[in-house]
């Protein structure tokens, strides 16, 4: 593994973060480079979230003239964000979509970013690797699909992001084993709960992989364990690319343009090359010239984009041939138990990030289902607990009992690999947005191996919960993550992009996003992104 | 389940002496000046028209549990208002409802034919025992139909927007010792029953609402 010098020669953003106590380098925002629309730029990037933010930082240092374009804000985590759950709403992206199907998905909150940063600003932290076999679920266990990657393949990438975010955790034992560049952060009462119960019923449970520094790291400040991880991180302690990547970026070239809505990916009919991207700024339309084109829009704008940019060409939507766009969208079955003790646990006092297992990630042959799920320790803060509670059915003066409750609750949450499957997929609803463009329509349903999971997982909360002293369990259904949607595959007749993210269909237009993934397993996606940006990274300036 | 549970509120003041906001000169600049602006005098409701503004305070509190136990009141029906104006949605809709502004105002006014048809009154001017019960309906009601629309769905709609501004509201927090905004002071004593000298211990612990259901 490289050593912590050998992180800052590769991207030095978190040495070029103020050290005064403030979070954001104005400076370095002030003396960005700025294209004009006219220039042809090497590479304009749709999205500054987890993989368009890697991707701009590799091309910028590797000397690429790069912009990318965030429809959402530049955010200061000092005077844009608060440590308050309500007061957090506009970090989620709330334009209007619609969910269908037989279990329809939620959006806003649970899954989706908006600004520089994108959704990693609020995801928990969690940053576990894949496991080798969610590389080759077809042909280990007959469902799902097999990435054109490898694991072996990505592992250097996922080394490499490790030591950018840095991840603190114990050595984890699943997957490929191996160890992380921080120390583990000490557990608080909900971290206690999920030990004592796994340890009594013997079950392995780990002080969990999270991209918050144990320790100062370039000028990002300690963890004050304040419990607010999903309402972003106003230390500078829990890695996001707004603070991991972009800083690099801006330092080696790169303009971040926030604030800048793509409306459309621009192909000429003639060479079949993309040439840019109609984007609204200010009220204004404006076009972008580029060279070449990625898209990094997540699991439910990149799609719609494509979709939006149907032409003569593609008539069903840019790289859509094969009814391929928008399809195998996947969501994580994230059934959230809680169990109730007679001490106070005060789950709120720490990073929802705190232990979890991977013993159930593997299809075990003794189950009646394929796949498995993990299981991690999350903090719901009143908001979001008043939901846990109200699904039980209470309302009124029973919510509000229950509620009273809160610091007596212990809380874990499983990731269920839910399978992808065809029909999962977001289409163009009737609806508009402000630009006047088609709203996403996401539909989701659920199939039999997916119910199992969710029941399975259930259950081996309630034991851990109940092995820790817990004398009521009660449980919520809910969904967690995105990913899919653009999968990459081997040839375009099953997916969007090939194993380098490169489309089939335009040859200049790149996805590096979550929405490339074939399989989710039953790990939080955001290293995985991050990794699988990288490689494609790589590949462009070799 | 059902809303009337909860007895004679045994459980209302559990953090005796708990103030939130006695805390706030501990809290960044931004998160004070937001949280003590919610506590402040909201200002008056501009989304719902004047029999939907009756109909929809009558409902969230109903939803909240708020009646003249209380002795700090929360604007749910100022803040789901200011919500609505605002169209600050959830980033989503079911396909079978309307845009959340919409379902709002279809809702309250099947809510009100609902109460003229049991009581000959809107909804808000119905007994609080009727209203109870007409809510109640709506959510036994499960995926069913009702008025043209799923039934859960209303109801996720109506509980999700009272219980994000309910519990939004530094009021709430104190009433489940939740100590609110913590930057940058961050925790010190995190751990099973252990508390930090601003938190205060739950003088009723034997309040288990999961016993109390049972009967134990």
């Amino acid at each position: 593994m490289p050593v912590r010098g050998g992180v800052r020669a590769h991207n030095e953003s978190a040495w070029l973060l103020p050290d005064d106590g403030s979070r954001t380098n104005h400076r370095l925002r002030l003396d960005m480079r700025q294209f004009a629309d006219s220039d042809k730029v090497d590479l304009v990037v749709v999205g500054c979230g987890a993989g368009g933010s890697v991707l701009t930082q590799r091309l910028a240092r590797a000397g690429w003239r790069v912009a990318a374009l965030d429809a959402g804000p530049f955010w200061d985590p000092d005077t844009d964000w608060v440590s308050d759950e309500a007061g957090s709403h506009h970090l989620y992206w709330t334009d209007p979509r619609v969910i269908a199907g037989s279990d329809p998905v939620p959006m806003g909150s649970n899954n989706s970013g908006r600004g520089v940063g994108g959704s990693m600003v609020h995801y928990a932290g969690y940053t576990p690797r894949f496991h080798p076999s969610d590389f080759m679920t077809a042909t280990l266990d007959g469902v799902g699909a097999d990435w054109p990657v490898s694991y072996p393949e990505l592992r250097p990438y996922y080394e490499m992001i490790e030591q950018e975010l840095p991840v603190a955790g114990e050595r984890w034992p699943w997957g490929d084993p191996h160890g992380y560049p921080h120390r583990p952060h000490p557990v608080g009462g909900n971290g206690e709960i999920f030990l004592r119960g796994a340890a009594r019923l013997g079950i392995t449970a780990k002080v969990r992989p999270v991209a918050i520094a144990n320790g100062r790291f370039g000028n990002r400040a300690h963890c004050v364990y304040r419990g607010f991880c999903l309402q972003g991180c106003k230390v500078n302690a829990k890695a996001s690319p707004l603070i991991t990547h972009i800083p690099d970026a801006l330092a080696h070239g790169a303009e971040v343009r926030a604030d800048a809505m793509v409306t459309r990916v621009a192909v000429d009919e003639r060479t079949g090359r993309a040439t840019g991207v109609h984007y609204v700024r200010g009220g204004r339309e404006r076009f972008q010239k580029a060279r070449m084109v990625a898209v990094a829009g997540y699991s439910i704008e990149t799609p719609r984009l494509l979709l939006n940019s149907a032409s003569r060409r593609f008539p069903d939507g840019l790289c859509n041939d094969f009814d391929q766009v928008g399809r195998y969208l996947m969501v994580q079955g994230a059934p959230q138990t809680a169990g109730r003790f007679d001490a106070e646990v005060r789950m709120y006092k720490a990073p929802p990030p705190e232990v979890s297992t991977e013993e159930f990630y593997e299809t075990n042959s003794a189950k009646d289902y394929k796949r498995g799920f993990s299981v991690q320790t999350v903090s719901p803060l009143p908001i979001t607990w008043a939901e846990h509670v109200a699904a039980q059915g209470h309302w009124g003066r029973a919510l509000r009992e229950y509620m009273s409750d809160y610091v007596h609750w212990s809380c874990l949450g499983a990731l269920c690999e839910f399978l992808p499957l065809p029909e999962n997929r977001v289409t163009l609803a009737d609806e508009k947005d402000s630009c006047g463009l088609p709203v996403a329509r996401f539909s989701y349903s659920q199939c039999d191996n997916d119910r199992a999971l969710a029941r399975a997982a259930q259950s081996v909360m309630e034991d851990i919960l109940r092995a820790a002293g817990a004398d009521e369990v009660i449980t919520i259904q809910r969904y967690a993550h995105l990913v899919g949607g653009a999968r990459m595959a081997a040839d375009e007749r099953h997916g969007v992009v090939d194993r380098r993210c490169r489309s089939f269909a335009v040859p200049n237009l790149y996805i590096t996003d979550g929405s490339v993934l074939p399989t989710q397993g039953s790990a939080n996606p955001a290293l995985t992104i991050m990794a699988v940006a990288a490689r494609a990274a790589d590949h462009l300036t070799v | 389940m059902s809303g009337d549970t909860g007895g004679t509120g045994g459980w209302r003041r559990r953090f005796p002496g708990f103030d939130v906001l006695s805390q706030a000169g501990h809290w960044d600049r931004v998160t004070a000046d937001t949280v003590i602006a919610r506590a402040g005098t909201p200002p008056a409701p501009k989304f719902f028209t004047g029999p939907e503004e009756a109909c929809a305070r009558a409902l969230l509190n109903l939803l909240t549990g708020q009646d003249e136990h209380d002795e700090l009141a929360v604007p749910v029906l100022e803040m789901v208002d200011a919500r609505l104006a605002a169209a600050e949605t959830d980033g989503w809709r079911y396909a079978d409802m309307p845009e959340d502004g919409q379902a709002w105002r279809d809702t309250l006014s099947h809510l009100d034919a609902d109460a003229e048809s049991r009581c000959g009154t809107p909804f808000a001017q119905a007994p609080e025992t009727d209203q109870e019960a007409l809510v109640q309906a709506v959510q036994d009601l499960g995926p069913g139909d009702w008025h043209g629309l799923p039934a859960a769905h209303v109801w996720s709609l109506w509980t999700r927007y009272a219980c994000t501004a309910f519990y939004a509201h530094p009021f709430a927090w104190a009433e489940i010792g939740f100590p609110g905004p913590a930057y940058p002071r961050g925790y010190k004593n995190a751990g099973v029953g252990r508390l930090e000298p601003f938190e205060v211990r739950d003088a009723k612990p034997a309040i288990d609402p999961v016993r109390n259901e049972k009967g134990d």
